[in-house]
């Protein structure tokens, strides 16, 4: 027979026999496999035309063979592959090929490698009729525009799955992620990058669960798909760095990654047995379930559960129907049901509600102070109006709370970049997130990471020392690096802290000077100095490194989070550490404040920069030469800012004794702020001054009191600014001005 | 020891060039649970004896002289006065290549050398539910 092409009808029929011989085999059967594999070299003497199945029969000779030999771990799939051989065989001889894309052959083909069998490379090629494997390899044109695309593709990934995250239900979204891995794969199949396409189906593979809603987007989840992205990128370089040299491509140990995905592809939710279901129902007890699960056991064939209920008239055949369609509906829901229900909505509209809810906050106040409601006696609209203020309140607090996320997906993004920071410098460095949970204004989240990035750089960069520099001074060669967030008060604290060396406060000191950010004869305590690293154009890297660039940055990142009304402070031991902390606003729309008038005009300082209020007397305020003038509160001395001068707000150059003074409180510096009268403390929702007021210093925004007037809300480090220049030599206004 | 798959008073014939061996077999044989125990030194006395008496299972080695055990097997399942009598081949460990020859022509089971009185039970209990089962 050899050298001829086998008689399809005699070739079938022999088929047939094995497959019926396949199905009946049982592992210990050895007369029963012996004769399936002697069917098997028969078959294969009259394969010598068609090598491709001959491959495939050969390959299913040495399953059996090892089979025989008690070589298989698990000799029930061995018995499952053998069939599945043959079935490929038969649509073989049916079709002309194996389908790549059906089950038969996916299912062959995972079995193969579960067995350590391999797929030889004939049997693979030959299931795509299309497909000729080697041959691209040679065309470096293709695989560049491959490398490209598929590095393009991966690009969008890890903010995707970030997103995916945050919104776990958006089927969207995951087809967005599982889409390029699944190009990924099929291209790589073409061009015969077999470990690309390998890691890209089991990334997909994962995703594919996640998509079918069987398995739930956890952050263990998404590190692994992220681990995937980055094993493939550098699979991608690998042959890149073939094609250049024109070398053999090396291959990766891709095993443990691919341990981790399976293994959380096997956490996927299987869907809840038809018995429990029916014992939910109450149609059954758990007592009858089990019998009839055991007489299941005994019945061959195997019989489905329902009809064995059905049959032994235990549970009526309407029960175990609807039992059956939901069993089915849970399937297919799989873990969402868990899962809070979620909608999509436009940011922009929640922007325009938060933005109402202030209005209505507005409005509402102002109903309230309306002199004729407060001339109102009756009870009722009395009782009513505070009702309406307290409802008002809640849904305000709910709309603002539609735009909060938590910070940990922010957070993870910088475990990336410390893991690619710690490769770049060679310093080795342990992240600790804490307090990822806490949850932050979404409009201010993506504001704060260029800050925080800059800010692990630098803790990187210079902070942490180089191994061999730690191990020196005692300290373990890895060193610790701690992004922590928590609320406090009514503030979101983020916190930078690194066990590095410590802010070098003597260099600090000299390139201050050098820069003329510091007098020469001028002593700073060991904050302020600290504290000179924010100055614009400020760099103490004795080199420029790759990582944190030309050390411009700090002020940039102090006037981020300033611009979020938020401040940042540094505090550092030197061998020790340094810290960094961020204060923001809980939400960027509504601010406490203090409502004060200075002559007729009214005022908010956030209440946050406040710490007290004072009573002047004559005997407290005085004026010193150069330094202007200032008050004394419990033998401390303040600097006194009179708010008329700065904003031109009509006289206020009477004696500050007698008036009031609010001592206030900005990046550890204090003032004492001359104002007229306090009229009360109220949230008030901040409106921007639009561009044409954007460049006025000391002016955060306005907003609508309640009697409809707008006031100036002030911001306090632009308040000491103002004023410092004005008493700048030359300025001589403040100094003539005598007690 | 018991089983209720085999007929314990069948005849067991053990086929080995080796006295010791043989003797090794019977005692297990007999551990298991057999009387009726004949023996062959080698593949010709075998086929005589199958031919003269009735045999219920064949336990022979692989490496004898002038007739190899495979070769038995195979004049056991081309003969069709007997060709249906089970056959358990006994092999040194190691020698695939020998079971998967066996196996191909027709071999009931194997064993490898050295082996326990529980493992050739098992392996005769596999047999004897086959052929139950099969009918």
């Amino acid at each position: 027979m050899s050298g001829m092409a086998p008689d399809p009808q005699e070739f079938a029929s022999h088929l047939e026999r094995l497959a019926l011989k396949a199905v009946m085999l049982a592992e210990d059967d050895v007369p029963a496999l012996g004769a399936f594999l002697n069917d098997l070299d028969a078959l294969s003497d009259k394969l010598a035309s068609a090598p491709e199945a001959a491959a495939l029969v050969r390959q299913l000779s040495e399953a059996g063979n090892r089979l025989v030999l008690g070589e298989i771990q698990a000799p029930s799939r061995a018995v499952e592959f053998l069939g599945l051989g043959i079935t490929l065989l038969q649509q073989w001889i049916q079709q002309g090929n194996w389908s790549q894309s059906g089950e038969e052959f996916q299912n062959y083909c995972r079995l193969s490698e579960e067995l350590g069998l391999g797929i030889p490379a004939a049997v693979e090629a030959f299931s795509d009729p299309e497909r000729g494997a080697a041959q691209f390899l040679d065309d470096p044109e293709l695989l560049a525009n491959f490398l490209t695309e598929s590095r393009e593709h991966l690009e969008g990934i890890e903010t995707r799955l970030v997103y995916l995250e945050q919104n776990p239900g958006e089927l969207s979204a995951i087809n967005a992620i599982f889409r390029p891995f699944h190009t990924i794969k099929g291209v790589a199949g073409f061009l015969n990058l077999q470990q690309v396409q390998e890691l890209s189906h089991e990334v997909e593979s994962l995703l594919e669960e996640v998509r079918g809603g069987r398995l739930e987007v956890t952050s263990e989840l998404v590190d692994a798909v992220l681990a995937g992205v980055d094993l493939l990128r550098r699979l991608l370089e690998e042959v890149e760095a073939a094609l250049a040299d024109t070398r053999e491509l090396q291959s990766f140990d891709l095993a443990p990654l691919k341990e981790r995905l399976q293994a959380l592809r096997h956490t996927s939710a299987a869907p809840p047995r038809l018995g429990e279901i029916l014992v939910d129902q109450g149609v059954l007890t758990p007592e009858e379930v089990n019998e009839s699960l055991k007489d299941q056991d005994r019945r061959e064939p195997h019989q489905p559960l329902g009809e064995i209920l059905v049959g032994e008239g235990k549970a009526p055949a309407q029960s175990v129907a609807q039992a059956l369609v939901q069993q089915m509906a849970l399937a297919r829901r799989g873990g969402e049901a868990a899962a809070p229900a979620t909608i999509k909505v436009d940011l922009a509209k929640v922007d325009l509600l938060v933005d109402l809810m202030g209005e209505l906050v507005i409005i509402q106040s102002q109903v309230r102070q309306n002199p004729a409601m407060a001339a109102a006696a009756d009870q009722k609209l009395v009782r009513d109006l505070g009702q309406m203020a307290r409802i008002t309140s809640d849904l305000q607090r709910i709309a603002m709370s539609l735009r909060m996320v938590p910070i940990g997906a922010t957070f993870r993004k910088m475990v990336r970049l410390v893991r690619d920071l710690s490769h770049k410098t060679g310093k080795l460095v342990s992240l600790h997130l804490e307090g990822e949970d806490t949850e932050i204004d979404r409009n201010m989240v993506e504001t704060i990471y260029d800050p925080l990035v800059h800010l692990i750089r630098n803790a990187v960069d210079h902070g942490l020392e180089p191994p061999e520099e730690r191990q020196a001074q005692g300290k373990a060669a890895k060193g610790e690096l701690w992004l922590r967030a928590y609320q406090k008060g009514g503030s979101i604290v983020i916190e930078i802290e690194d066990d590095g060396r410590g802010l070098n406060r003597e260099a600090i000191l000299k390139r201050a000077r050098e820069r003329s950010l510091v007098a020469a004869g001028e002593s700073l305590s060991p904050a302020q100095i600290d504290n000179l690293i924010f100055e614009p154009g400020f760099s103490t890297a004795k080199e420029l490194t790759e990582v944190s660039g030309r050390g411009v940055g700090m002020d940039v990142v102090k006037q981020t989070i300033e611009h979020l009304r938020g401040k940042i402070e540094t505090s550092s031991q030197p061998g020790k550490g340094t810290c960094f902390t961020l204060r923001l606003p809980l939400t960027l729309a509504i601010i406490d404040g203090l409502v004060i008038r200075v002559n007729d005009e009214h005022y908010i300082l956030p209440a946050a920069g406040v710490r007290e209020t004072v009573k002047l007397e004559a005997r407290d305020c005085f004026t010193v030469t150069g330094r202007g003038e200032l008050i004394r509160v419990r033998d401390q001395l303040f600097p006194l800012v009179r708010l008329h001068h700065l904003f031109g707000a009509g006289n206020g150059g009477g004696s500050p004794a007698e008036s009031l003074a609010l001592l206030v409180e900005h990046e550890g510096e204090n003032r004492a702020l001359l104002v007229d009268e306090i009229l009360g403390k109220q949230e008030v929702v901040i409106k921007s001054l639009g561009p044409l007021f954007q460049s006025a210093s000391g002016l955060a925004g306005a907003t609508i009191l309640g009697d409809g007037r707008v006031g100036l809300i002030l911001e306090l480090g632009g308040i000491f600014h103002l004023q410092h220049s004005q008493m700048l030599p030359g300025n001589t206004n403040l100094q003539e001005k005598q007690l | 020891m018991n089983s209720k798959v085999i007929d314990f008073s069948m005849k067991v014939l053990v086929v080995d060039d080796f006295a010791t061996m043989r003797k090794i077999i019977r005692n297990v044989l007999k551990q298991i649970g057999f009387e009726n125990i004949a023996e062959a030194e080698d593949g010709a006395a075998a086929l005589q004896i199958l031919k003269t008496e009735q045999v219920g299972l064949v336990v022979t080695d692989w490496n004898m002289p002038n007739m190899s055990g495979l070769d038995l097997l195979r004049n056991i399942r081309a003969n069709s006065q007997f060709a249906e009598v089970p056959v358990l081949m006994v092999t040194a460990e190691g020698l695939k290549e020998n079971v998967l020859e066996a196996v191909k022509a027709g071999v009931s089971n194997y064993v490898v050398k050295p082996f326990t009185a529980e493992v050739l039970q098992e392996k005769i209990e596999t047999i004897f539910k086959k052929l139950a089962s099969s009918g």
